[in-house]
């Protein structure tokens, strides 16, 4: 019973996981002094609001073969009154310096490196379209197509997940409310989750997709970085935002 | 004849070649020493009269067939070089709407009676004309150019064949889908600017039928009304031979996709 930790005495804490929202400095260049002046200026401007305010370092957008001196990055950053609490986008190197200087190592979903991850900008809601022909619907709890699913077809299922073990064309349609397998390539555009479980996924061997949705929010095409075009990928919501993985 | 095959010639894009393959491929089966009737589905834009140089002996048409205006023997045109080859051309002063179900159901089933087999010239699009092309056929020939526009219309028409024809309605075995490309060139593919044949048959996955090259005795054998298949030293003719002994069941290996390696007997001859 998860509820009993409440009204019973002998428990005497709650372990359990929850976000807050944290200041991230993330350093765009590998130039300490540079930082420490503006640093300065800009705690100048709201002293109050960073006075002990918990900070994490981000070095993800730094080039993993920089040597960039951690310790005093993390001085300057007390130096001005803010807390350090962690550090994120850090190489393997890093992690350990920070784990001497008792700072944790954080993954967020941006700031992991070397984990070929995309995160979408601005998450969009958009309604499902319409489908063009009478789709093809299974009234079962889950579909596996073993046939293409061509240019014009749209492939609905009203339960659980549907999965195609060829391509899916472009100007094709599948849409189902939990997850979306495509053993072929992804050309055309896949809504799982089009009940709104923001759970569902979709995973595709070849991504070359004209768009993807996930409870609504989606990426097009353009959006897709060139790294992980036709690529085999996972694509999942957190927080509210589509998250494409290299499988 | 019970086991009358009827073939539809498709695409979905304009201009890709289905008559100049419909005239071609029939020719080609009539050839070979099979009764072949070749019929135009392109009512009010028949074009495959012109192609196979028979445009000033139509009388009847496919439509006038269907109203029971004319007999069907009256509206078939004997090939006058070809044995074995009839056409039934379409009507060019009615519509689309002409061709109705039953109608066009009782003159393939007449023309089984006595044809091996039946090549039916699908109009572009997906409404009623290529519907009523498509929808009684055995086999299908994909008509392809190498971009982009085109394989994605011919993975339309694919969808169209894989759900809306009388085999799959009727619960028969789906028609056979044969990939024909068109208009290819091993040059151009070479320097990235065209699809190639990988490519092609990569997105659209069925079986490759032959690689037609882009070629100059296409143009010239239609403005001359003569099949470019009659044509038996052009390099389109001779794809199309392949083609069609390929279709018939013979293993022949795939011409013309490589591109050409210009040697002094090509400079001397004016290699084609």
């Amino acid at each position: 019973m998860p509820n009993s930790a409440k009204h019973d005495n002998k428990v005497a804490f709650d372990l359990k996981g929850t976000s807050f929202t944290i200041l991230v400095l993330s350093l765009r260049k590998n130039d300490l002094d540079a930082a420490a002046v503006q640093l300065v200026e800009k705690v100048r401007q709201a002293a109050d609001f960073f006075h002990n305010a918990p900070v994490v370092i981000s070095l993800q957008h730094l080039d993993e073969e920089e040597q960039i001196d951690l310790a005093m990055l993390v001085s300057i950053v007390r130096a001005q009154g803010f807390i350090p609490v962690g550090i994120t986008g850090c190489t393997e190197q890093q992690k350990h310096q920070a784990a001497a200087m008792e700072l944790a190592v954080l993954t967020t979903r941006a700031g992991g490196r070397g984990q070929e991850e995309f995160v979408a900008e601005e998450p969009v809601l958009i309604p499902l379209p319409a489908a063009q022909e009478k789709p093809i619907t299974a009234t079962d709890t889950s579909l596996i197509l073993t046939e293409p699913v061509r240019s014009g077809q749209s492939v609905t299922v009203e339960q659980g997940d549907l999965t195609v073990m060829a391509s899916v064309g472009s100007g094709a349609e599948i849409t189902a409310p939990g997850n979306i397998h495509v053993y072929g390539t992804l050309r055309g555009r896949a809504f799982a989750g089009c009940n709104g479980s923001p759970k569902a996924r979709i995973f595709c061997q070849r991504l070359e997709a004209e768009l993807v949705s996930i409870a609504g929010i989606h990426l097009v095409s353009e959006d897709f970085p060139a790294h992980l075009r036709s690529k085999a990928v996972h694509i999942r919501l957190h927080g509210g935002r589509l998250h494409i993985t290299a499988l | 004849m019970t086991n009358t095959k009827i073939i539809v010639i498709t695409s979905g894009k304009g201009g890709v070649g289905k008559t100049t393959t419909s005239a071609a491929f029939a020719m080609g089966l009539a050839l070979e020493g099979h009764k072949t009737a070749v019929v135009d589905f392109d009512v009010g834009l028949r074009n495959l009269d012109l192609i196979m140089g028979c445009e000033r002996r139509v009388v009847y048409d496919f439509v006038n067939v269907i109203n029971k205006e004319a007999r069907l023997n009256q509206a078939l045109i004997r090939d006058k070089r070809t044995e074995n080859l009839y056409i039934l051309p379409a009507s060019q002063t009615k519509d689309k709407e002409s061709l109705t179900m039953e109608g066009v159901e009782t003159v393939l089933n007449e023309l089984k009676e006595t044809f091996d087999y039946i090549v039916c010239d699908s109009p572009a699009g997906i409404e009623h004309g290529a519907f009523m092309a498509m929808y009684f056929a055995d086999e299908a020939v994909v008509v392809t150019n190498p971009e982009i526009s085109s394989v994605r219309d011919s993975d339309r028409i694919l969808g169209l064949l894989a759900s809306k024809t009388k085999r799959v309605v009727e619960n028969r075995t789906p028609v056979k889908e044969h990939l024909l490309l068109t208009r290819y060139s091993p040059e151009r593919v070479s320097r990235g600017e065209m699809l190639s044949v990988k490519d092609i048959q990569e997105i659209l996955s069925i079986p490759l039928l032959g690689v037609i090259p882009e070629s100059e005795a296409v143009l010239t054998a239609s403005n001359q009304g003569v099949p470019v298949i009659a044509n038996r030293n052009s390099d389109a003719g001779m794809a199309y031979q392949d083609c069609v002994a390929r279709f018939l069941g013979e293993d022949i290996e795939m011409r013309f996709i490589d591109p050409k390696k210009k040697s002094i007997f090509s400079k001397f001859f004016g290699g084609n």
